[in-house]
């Protein structure tokens, strides 16, 4: 399922500034007849999706473990998110990782693609396929072939050491590798987790920043050079305003697609160790099926739900104001 | 953004580029040789020979013993299923507010939008327990009934801005030559906007096929290709080999359709920026 | 009967008026051209016939019919758009048999009717070829065709030659009003071009800002112009206005601005005080002695615009008030020069400047 908040807002903006008509019915023509060709997908996405929202607040208000019948709790599940720290941690968790899955694409990807557009580059195509494929293969694929390269032997018999370790050990940073693995040890597992992200995402983020830079008509850059730009001014002035729109898509994908996280996490650390890991899809995961918490996971949902929106709405509001500067 | 530059700078820039697209593809790479490795824990891949030997015969293993044939069916049917429904009722809605006038047609088409920002999660506990009422756990239905309705409000955006960037005139055109409606939408707008559907069909497709986390909730023993990854993985940890080549076959459909579709599937990822 | 008559017809959208109580009677056969710039309310009358639009007030009919709640296709009009609107998946035979198929025609019927237009307009040759292959004047053509095949009661044309370059559509105009003379189907024309107009249609409709200002044949329009609107719309170079005031008695007619005089004998109704004065270039000429013009009016020359056979000079007579002169092609006159001109008798056309009718030419 996607997360594309950033076109709901678009659409959004952009209908309330063109001032909608009400309709206009032309001759001849069936009044309900629209009805009809929305109806099939209405229904299913009605009866599949927004009714469920209804439903879950309703089991959000009761102790629930699936099995037995719940009791009413009231808001008892939603005061959870601020007594209990387990819950409050995985958003705190999902802040961690924004800085490998969104800060550091935009960054690496912004200052890669500024580098690489000051020349003609043959193959693009080529070159794109490849930089895209981490995005296009599912993070379950990708996240096994992580877990082999954070793989550190020892321990286990047979347990083979991944290319990481080797590596490090080759350099005599064999310190560096923790006995646990990176992914077992309570101070690398998220950082590790947010290095798969930042892999993931920056060939996506370098692709759209050079596909924008190359739309900036380049008169712009000539204006500014005969200005006496220097490469700074030309970032500020041209580059950086020239892809507004690119580091708004990559902002708010990147940002709301890390607070769904969970394919990896199942992947590389089920939420471990300990609870270093978790995150909030986890949570509501293990709470529907590993700890019979059915209602707060309901609630934990909801106020998810309610999260997304929020930072959807005030990102975007952010972005807006940028643009009119 | 095109200045004289120099050959050094511009061979930089090419080392650059090498250097990134190694740095996306070395995993995938590893697990490409990982999985022609003798299986077992004896002979373990380190990431930076070739394999001793070519043993293309894990894929047979992995296919068959390790059931991933199963698994890629269970994907398959769903795929098959889901992308055409999907896009066909996409493309009957997303024509609808392009072209028609119906009261109420703005609040539909903003409640479809809000499901785009509705995250999974937030539906999943009631959508598990209304799917165990129905009996429908651990089905193709679950899948398929679900990937739909959560794809929907994407492809209705999607086919209607597709549609609305067609000229009127030639829906006027069509209307004064007497088509109706149906007509007009599958003899005229449809052709019309094949690109566009074709785009669609692809990311839809790499959705489905990417799926997990429905299927980790709602299925018990029809694992979809990626839930039977994770499942080989975690039982045969010692398998690298194996389990490397399980990841080859779950991931090369995919991988093919987007060498294939690469235009379109690049596209419609950067306009409408799904995530893979 | 293929007449089309409007009758009060309104169109507004929200709060615009688009259309203001317009009526026309269109004769059948009659090839009729509806005249205006942008905004005019032409293409929207079009669109009000065919259907595409739904009116606010009054009635359309084609061939006695009221057609007010009918579909377009239940209308009996087929419709050439500015953009051709071809179907860009079907080749061009299937695009003309498009609307007759939806009609249920036999596949007999269809294939004559479409190889019958094809023929007319001589694109026999293209009907496999798909519209991205053809040049911009054989799409025109196959535009054309669509509405041919269909044998309706009327023609409804969108500014249908503005996308086709300057020769293409001085060769193609004839074409379409010789081909019209031929069918004999009633035509509703629309164009801002006033050239287009005068040189297509039997009769004209100048439209302005949701009115119709005249209807006629294009003789008339240009001789007897109902307002200043007309006067300044039809013709070209356009028409040169002046206010003056004006001095009435004993069978002379002296009109006067700032320090210009001119003096006419005739013995015209009686005028306000103060009337628009206007006057064609083609009418206005250098001055020269003996050629019985009206004047002498001097001024200063503002521009001069060589047009091969004659130039166009701009001269003006004082505070921003100019006239558009006329002479032959080897005039020596240049920028600044001071010049004299005089008019036509006959040809100075009066306007009342409260309401901007006419009122009389002397």
């Amino acid at each position: 399922m996607q997360q594309e908040p950033e076109i709901a807002a678009a659409v959004a903006v952009g209908s309330r500034r063109k001032g909608r008509r009400k309709p206009e019915f032309l001759p001849g023509e069936s009044r309900r007849i629209g009805y009809l060709y929305v109806a099939p997908a209405f229904i299913i996405y009605a009866a599949f999706n927004l009714f469920q929202l209804g439903q879950g607040v309703n089991i959000s208000f009761y102790e629930w473990d699936g099995l037995t019948p719940g009791t009413w709790v009231g808001l008892a599940n939603y005061r959870e998110f601020f007594t209990e720290p387990a819950i409050r941690e995985t958003y705190i968790h999902v802040l961690e990782l924004m800085v490998f899955y969104a800060l550091a694409p935009i960054a690496i990807g912004l200052s890669l693609a500024v580098m690489l557009s000051r020349i003609r580059i043959r193959g693009l195509t080529f070159f794109r396929m490849l930089l895209f494929l981490p995005m296009v293969i599912t993070d379950i694929v990708t996240a096994v072939a992580w877990t082999w390269i954070y793989a550190t032997g020892g321990g286990v018999a047979g347990h083979p050491e991944g290319p990481l370790a080797t590596v490090l050990k080759a350099l005599g940073l064999g310190r560096l590798v923790p006995a646990d693995g990176w992914l077992g040890n309570f101070h690398t597992a998220l950082p590790a987790v947010g290095v798969f992200g930042m892999w993931g995402g920056f060939g996506f983020s370098l692709i759209l920043f050079l596909a924008g830079i190359m739309k900036i008509p380049s008169s712009l850059y000539e204006a500014a050079r005969v200005d006496g730009a220097n490469v700074w001014h030309e970032l500020r002035a041209v580059t950086l305003p020239g892809l507004r729109y690119e580091l708004q898509v990559v902002l708010v994908l990147s940002v709301i697609g890390t607070l769904g996280t969970f394919d990896e996490i199942y992947v590389l650390t089920q939420g471990g160790p300990g609870t270093e890991t978790s995150v909030p899809a986890w949570q509501i995961w293990s709470r529907l099926f590993n700890t019979g918490q059915v209602g707060s996971a309901a609630a934990l949902g909801l106020i998810m739900m309610v999260i997304v929106f929020a930072v959807t709405y005030a990102l975007n509001r952010l972005m807006e104001r940028g643009a009119s500067d | 953004m095109n200045t004289a530059a120099s050959r050094t700078q511009i061979a930089f820039n090419y080392f650059l580029l090498v250097l990134v697209s190694i740095v996306a593809i070395y995993p995938l790479v590893g697990i490409l040789l990982a999985s022609f490795y003798p299986p077992g824990p004896a002979s373990a891949p380190t990431g930076f020979e070739l394999p001793p030997t070519f043993e293309w015969h894990n894929y047979v293993t992995a296919w068959t013993q390790g059931h991933f044939s199963a698994y890629c069916t269970t994907s398959l049917i769903v795929a098959v299923v889901m992308v055409p429904a999907s896009v066909v009722l996409s493309i009957l809605g997303g024509y609808a507010f392009a072209t028609m006038r119906f009261r109420g047609a703005n609040v539909i088409f903003y409640l479809f939008i809000l499901g785009l920002i509705i995250p999974t999660e937030a539906t999943i506990v009631p959508l598990y327990e209304d799917m165990k009422a129905l009996g429908l756990l651990d089905t193709y239905w679950v899948l398929i009934i679900l990937e739909v309705s959560g794809e929907v409000s994407f492809g209705i955006y999607w086919m209607r801005a597709a549609f609305m960037s067609a000229p009127r005139s030639l829906l006027e055109a069509a209307r004064i030559d007497g088509a109706s409606s149906w007509r007009t939408l599958w003899r005229i707008m449809v052709p019309f906007a094949k690109p566009a559907i074709l785009t669609l069909s692809v990311l839809t497709f790499a959705d489905s096929w990417n799926e997990f986390f429905l299927a980790l909730v709602f299925t018990v023993n029809r694992y979809t290709a990626p839930m039977g990854l994770t499942s080989f993985a975690s039982k045969y940890q010692l398998q690298i080999a194996l389990t490397s080549a399980g990841a080859v076959i779950v991931a090369l459909p995919i991988v093919i359709v987007f060498i294939i579709f690469q235009r379109d599937f690049i596209r419609g990822m950067l306009t409408g920026a799904v995530k893979g | 009967m293929g007449r089309v008559v409007y009758e009060n017809v309104t169109k507004m959208f929200g709060e615009v008026t688009a259309l203001r109580d317009f009526s026309l009677q269109i004769e059948d056969g009659e090839f009729m051209v509806l005249v205006g710039p942008s905004g005019s309310g032409k293409t929207t009358a079009l669109r009000l016939i065919a259907g595409l639009e739904l009116l606010t007030a009054g009635q359309i009919r084609v061939g006695d019919r009221i057609v007010n709640r009918l579909a377009p296709r239940d209308r009996d009009i087929a419709m050439v758009f500015q953009d051709y609107a071809l179907y860009p998946q079907m080749t061009v035979y299937q695009n003309l048999a498009f609307g007759l198929k939806m009609r249920k025609m036999s596949k007999d019927e269809i294939d004559r009717r479409v190889r019958h237009a094809a023929e007319m307009l001589d694109i026999g040759e293209l009907l496999e070829r798909k519209p991205r292959a053809l040049s911009g004047g054989q799409r025109q053509r196959v535009a054309l065709g669509r509405a041919l095949v269909r044998e309706p009661q009327a023609f409804l044309m969108d500014e249908p030659l503005s996308n086709l370059d300057a020769k293409l559509r001085v060769q193609t105009r004839s074409e379409i009003k010789h081909l019209q003379k031929q069918i004999g189907t009633t035509t509703v024309y629309v164009t801002h071009d006033q050239v287009e107009a005068m040189t297509m249609g039997d009769r004209i409709a100048i439209m302005n800002e949701g009115l119709l200002e005249q209807v006629g044949d294009p003789r008339s329009v240009y001789e007897h112009p109902a307002n200043t609107f007309v006067a300044g719309f039809i013709g070209s170079p356009a028409m040169s206005f002046a206010r003056m005031n004006v001095e009435q008695g004993d069978g002379r007619l002296t009109l006067s601005h700032s320090e210009l005089r001119l003096e006419v004998t005739g013995d015209p109704a009686p005028l306000p005080f103060e009337v628009i004065v206007g006057v064609r270039p083609e009418h206005a000429w250098i001055w020269r002695e003996g050629q019985g013009l009206r004047g002498p009016l001097e001024g200063r020359v503002q521009f001069v615009e060589m047009l091969g056979k004659e130039s166009m000079i701009g001269v003006d007579v004082s505070d921003d008030v100019t006239f558009v002169v006329h002479t032959g092609a080897d005039s020596p006159i240049s920028l600044g020069d001071r010049v004299a001109f005089g008019v036509e008798p006959g040809r100075l056309y009066l306007f009342d400047p409260a309401t901007n009718r006419a009122l009389g030419v002397v």
